[in-house]
């Protein structure tokens, strides 16, 4: 066998990238981004599957957090119902009466309410008439006692018989309906929470699923990128930045339908019912950025578990 | 350049590489060839990291293969195959400037070098063309192009004209011959075109029984 060895000079080692590494970085997140973009529009189909997922997901979210506050302030409001309200009258100290009251075996809980105090549930509750409002201030409101009474189905008996005592000017008491309402509440707040959970999951899954499909899809691109000397971590942080970018887009979506929920809605209620629901702007505002961010954590978390194996096999 | 020591390498208990020796100095043309199932794209993807799970030592450029990344050493080592690897739905500039975009160059720098290694290829004017567009031959140009865009050091090339009539075959291996005399870029070439290789006067290494032979 003839073996001929050809030997040529050795070329120096080339410079393969140019300028700082930044720069580098900078170019590599414009290539991505460019490939996210094709990315999203190869795998459209399953990209919208998974922007509408995520946008029913989060806008039950976003809408059942809004109705939880909402729901809260009926259950605050309720709570002032259910209590049995006592006025005494103006020759008796009313901190002498809470204490008789207060070592009784029916009550549970006993707190004195001010004049002040009463302004400030008047002042919420005309904080949309405040002529009205007004009116009050200059009046001569009593200060009255809020008992909570250990066994709630005694509340109509225990207030006839406070009516009936010397000293107590008037009773008000609520209706039956408002205790089954405080129970029904809670059992809706506990369930819906899984109810959520289990959108929310599927939400991750779907995001998952159409990741895997687009690796599927993109398996040839990968491993020539791979091949071509891509970092495995640049390749599989373009999915990631893909799973991110769906996953914002489905939030934003949802986080408008949560804020016309609330306009069309919630605001509707606010205005009608002053005295029970207190919407703040932060708490929308913060319900609306938690949605954002919850969505691109989805998308996250999403892309990193379908591309786990590529990283392990690519 | 590249040096494997006592490499072995077996699949499911079937040994394929049974203790590879050979050193190939930097700027070699060397061939490997040997039949089929022998064991030649075995070699060739130990060398670039297709294959991690093997025993023995292999060194490229005088590092250990193992104690580099991954990525490195593919930056080191350009690759082309029988079945080109081209992405359908980039045109001929794409796919070759592909290359550089994965490591991050600058946009300028990519397209004065695409342009350049295409005009080298002979596929000047050709860029905006779909690899569907193209013939066999023409294809693996573009490989090429797409392989040395980063400047590699060494040229792996697994079975490169198994795919093509017997004057483009001639041509590809003519144009790799040239890239290797002028740039000194060492070149692995992995064939069994036996006739075709005879025009070439350069190093050839065999693997039969899973051994290397001069």
């Amino acid at each position: 066998m003839k073996i001929t060895k050809v030997v040529t000079p050795q070329t120096p080692p080339v410079q393969r990238t140019s300028g700082p590494p930044s720069s580098a970085a900078f170019q590599l997140l414009k290539y991505y981004m460019r490939d996210v973009q094709e990315g999203i529009r190869r795998n459209a189909g399953a990209a919208l599957a998974t922007i509408l997922l995520i946008f029913i997901s989060l806008t039950i979210t976003g809408a059942m957090v809004l109705l939880k506050t909402g729901v809260d302030d009926v259950i605050r409001y309720l709570n002032d119902q259910v209590k049995i309200k006592v006025f005494v009258d103006r020759q008796v100290d009313t901190e002498q009466v809470a204490n008789i009251l207060a070592g009784t075996s029916f009550v549970k809980h006993v707190e004195v309410e001010t004049r002040e105090d009463a302004l400030t549930k008047l002042q919420r509750l005309f904080r949309n008439m405040p002529h009205l409002f007004e009116s009050f201030r200059g009046s001569n409101l009593p200060d009255a006692i809020l008992i909570e009474l250990a066994d709630q189905s005694q509340v109509e008996t225990v207030a006839r018989e406070l009516a009936a005592t010397k000293g107590i000017t008037d009773v008000i008491y609520a209706q039956e309906f408002a205790a089954q309402v405080l129970h029904w509440s809670n059992l809706i707040s506990t369930y819906g929470g899984i109810v959520l959970l289990i959108f929310l999951l599927a939400s991750v899954l779907t995001v998952g699923i159409a990741m895997n499909l687009s690796l599927y899809q993109r398996q040839k691109d990968i491993r020539v990128k791979l091949l071509l000397g891509a970092k495995e971590s640049h390749v599989r942080g373009q999915f990631l930045l893909e799973g991110v970018i769906i996953g914002f887009i489905g939030s934003l979506l949802s986080a408008c339908a949560v804020y016309l929920i609330y306009d069309y809605a919630l605001y509707e209620l606010q205005i009608r019912f002053s005295a029970v629901f207190d919407f703040s702007a932060l708490s929308l505002n913060l319900t609306l950025l938690g949605v954002i961010l919850f969505g691109m954590l989805i998308g996250l978390i999403g892309t990193y578990l379908s591309t786990g194996k590529m990283m392990k096999h690519g | 350049m590249i040096q494997m020591k006592h490499v072995e390498k077996s699949y499911r208990g079937v040994p394929v590489l049974t203790d590879v020796n050979f050193t190939i100095e930097p700027g070699e043309f060397v061939f490997l060839k040997g039949s089929s199932g022998s064991g030649k794209s075995t070699l060739l993807k130990i060398l670039y990291r297709d294959i991690e799970d093997y025993r023995g030592e292999v060194h490229l450029n005088g590092q250990a293969l193992r104690s580099m990344p991954r990525y490195e050493t593919r930056r080191i080592t350009g690759t082309i195959f029988q079945s080109f690897e081209l992405l359908d739905r980039k045109t001929v500039y794409e796919n070759v400037a592909l290359a550089g975009e994965v490591v991050g160059r600058s946009e300028r720098e990519i397209k004065a070098e695409t342009m350049n290694l295409l005009d080298r290829v002979g596929l000047a004017g050709k860029e905006d063309r779909f690899p569907h567009e193209l013939s066999g031959g023409e294809q693996q140009r573009v490989a090429i192009a797409r392989a040395l865009l980063n400047k590699p050091l060494v040229l792996l090339a697994d079975e490169p004209t198994g795919n093509l009539d017997p004057e483009n075959a001639e041509m590809i291996l003519d144009l790799l011959k040239k890239f290797n005399e002028s740039e000194g870029i060492t070149m692995f070439i992995v064939t069994h075109a036996e006739e075709l290789t005879r025009k070439f006067s350069a190093r050839t290494l065999y693997v039969q029984g899973g051994r290397i032979q001069e």
